[in-house]
C-alpha cells in the first residue's frame, strides 16, 4: 500500500512538472523566428501589408518575423500546406476572404476547410475595382459593356488573382449582372495580373483599390464594387451589387495559446478606422 | 491603431483598416460563408 501511495506521489510530481515545463515553454512564446507566408505573389495587396506589419510584430513578439510565398490555387497551396504544419505558432499565413470560404465551395477539396484556418486577426479590406489601360477606348463602365456586347462572348478578358478569389467572382458578378460573357484569367496574385493589363495581354483586370491608387495615371478605374464612388476616377461607377470585399490578416493553426501574444497586437502601432 | 505612419501608409495605397479581433473575425468568416454559398448556388459555380 506503502509503494502504491509513493508511486502515485511521483507520478503527480511527474505529472506536475511537465505541465510546470509546458506552461513555462508557451509562456516564452515566441521563441524564434516566425514565418509568415504569403499566399500570392510580390507586390500585391497580401504581400504590402506583411511589409507593413512585420515590424509592428517584430517588435511586440521580439522575434524576426520571414516573410515567404508560397503560391498556386489562388492561395489554396498556401492554406493547405498551412493546416499540415506543426500546430505551434511559429508558422503563420495571410489569410485572404473571400477566398478561404469560396475555394472549399467551389473545389470541393481545396486542401483545407475554411474554419481549418484559425484567424489571429484581420485588420483591412479592399473593394474590388474594373480598371483598364488609360489608353483604352472604354471611357466609363457603359463603354465597357457596349463594346463586350457587340463582340463574340468570351472575347473580353478580364486579369485577376486567382481562382476562387474575390476578383473571379466580381468578374462573375458584372457577367451576370451586365449579361455579357467575360472571360475570366487568373493569375498567381495582383502583382503578376498588373504587367498583364500594363503589356495589354488582358482588356481589363477585376483588381482592388490599392492597385488603382498605385497605378493611377497608367490605369483607369471604371467601377468600384462599393456602395461609394472612387474620386480618383470620376467615370468610375459604384456597384449596387453585392459585396466582394477582400479582408485581409495573419491566420493560423495552433492552440489558442500560442496567439495570445499576437492578439495583444490590437494594443500595439495598427492602423484602425477608429484610431 | 495610434501609430499616424502606419495609418498614413495603409489610407495612401486606398486600404480600408479595421481592426477584427479572432473573434469578430470568425463570426464574419461565418457570416461570409453562408452568404458565399448564396451567391455561388445563383451564379451556377456550385450545385444547388
Amino acid at each position: 500500500m506503502k509503494k502504491i501511495a509513493i508511486g502515485c506521489i511521483a507520478l503527480v510530481a511527474i505529472l506536475t512538472l511537465v505541465w510546470v515545463g509546458a506552461t513555462g515553454a508557451a509562456d516564452k512564446f515566441p521563441t524564434k523566428r516566425i514565418t509568415y507566408n504569403i499566399c500570392f505573389n510580390p507586390g500585391g495587396e497580401s504581400d504590402i501589408t506583411a511589409r507593413f506589419q512585420e515590424q509592428a510584430l517584430k517588435k511586440v513578439l521580439g522575434v524576426d518575423i520571414s516573410i515567404n510565398y508560397k503560391i498556386g490555387g489562388g492561395g489554396a497551396l498556401c492554406w493547405s500546406e498551412l493546416v499540415q504544419t506543426k500546430p505551434d505558432g511559429y508558422v503563420i499565413a495571410g489569410h485572404n476572404l473571400p477566398h478561404i470560404a469560396l475555394q472549399p465551395l467551389e473545389m470541393g477539396n481545396a486542401g483545407y476547410k475554411t474554419l481549418d484556418l484559425k484567424n489571429i486577426y484581420m485588420f483591412e479590406s479592399t473593394p474590388n475595382i474594373l480598371l483598364v489601360r488609360n489608353d483604352s477606348p472604354y471611357k466609363t463602365l457603359k463603354d465597357f459593356i457596349e463594346a463586350a456586347k457587340k463582340n463574340p462572348p468570351g472575347v473580353f478578358t478580364v486579369g485577376g488573382s486567382g481562382t476562387s478569389s474575390a476578383n473571379d467572382l466580381g468578374t462573375t458578378m458584372l457577367s451576370k449582372a451586365a449579361g455579357i460573357q467575360l472571360t475570366y484569367i487568373p493569375f498567381g496574385g495582383t502583382g503578376s495580373a498588373v504587367p498583364a493589363l500594363l503589356g495589354g495581354h488582358v482588356t481589363a483586370l477585376m483588381s482592388y483599390s490599392t492597385m488603382g491608387v498605385q497605378y493611377k495615371g497608367k490605369f483607369r478605374a471604371l467601377a468600384i464594387a462599393s456602395g461609394s464612388g472612387w474620386k480618383s476616377s470620376p467615370t468610375c461607377r459604384p456597384s449596387r451589387n453585392r459585396d466582394t470585399t477582400s479582408w485581409r490578416g495573419p491566420t493560423g493553426v495552433s492552440p489558442p495559446l500560442r496567439e495570445r501574444r499576437m492578439r495583444s497586437l490590437r494594443f500595439l502601432p495598427m492602423p484602425s478606422r477608429r484610431s | 491603431m495610434k501609430d499616424p505612419e502606419v495609418k498614413k501608409k495603409m489610407d495612401q495605397n486606398a486600404f480600408k483598416t479595421e481592426f477584427m479581433g479572432p473573434e469578430a473575425s470568425l463570426a464574419l468568416v461565418k457570416k461570409k460563408m453562408v452568404e458565399y454559398e448564396i451567391i455561388m448556388k445563383e451564379l451556377g459555380r456550385i450545385k444547388k
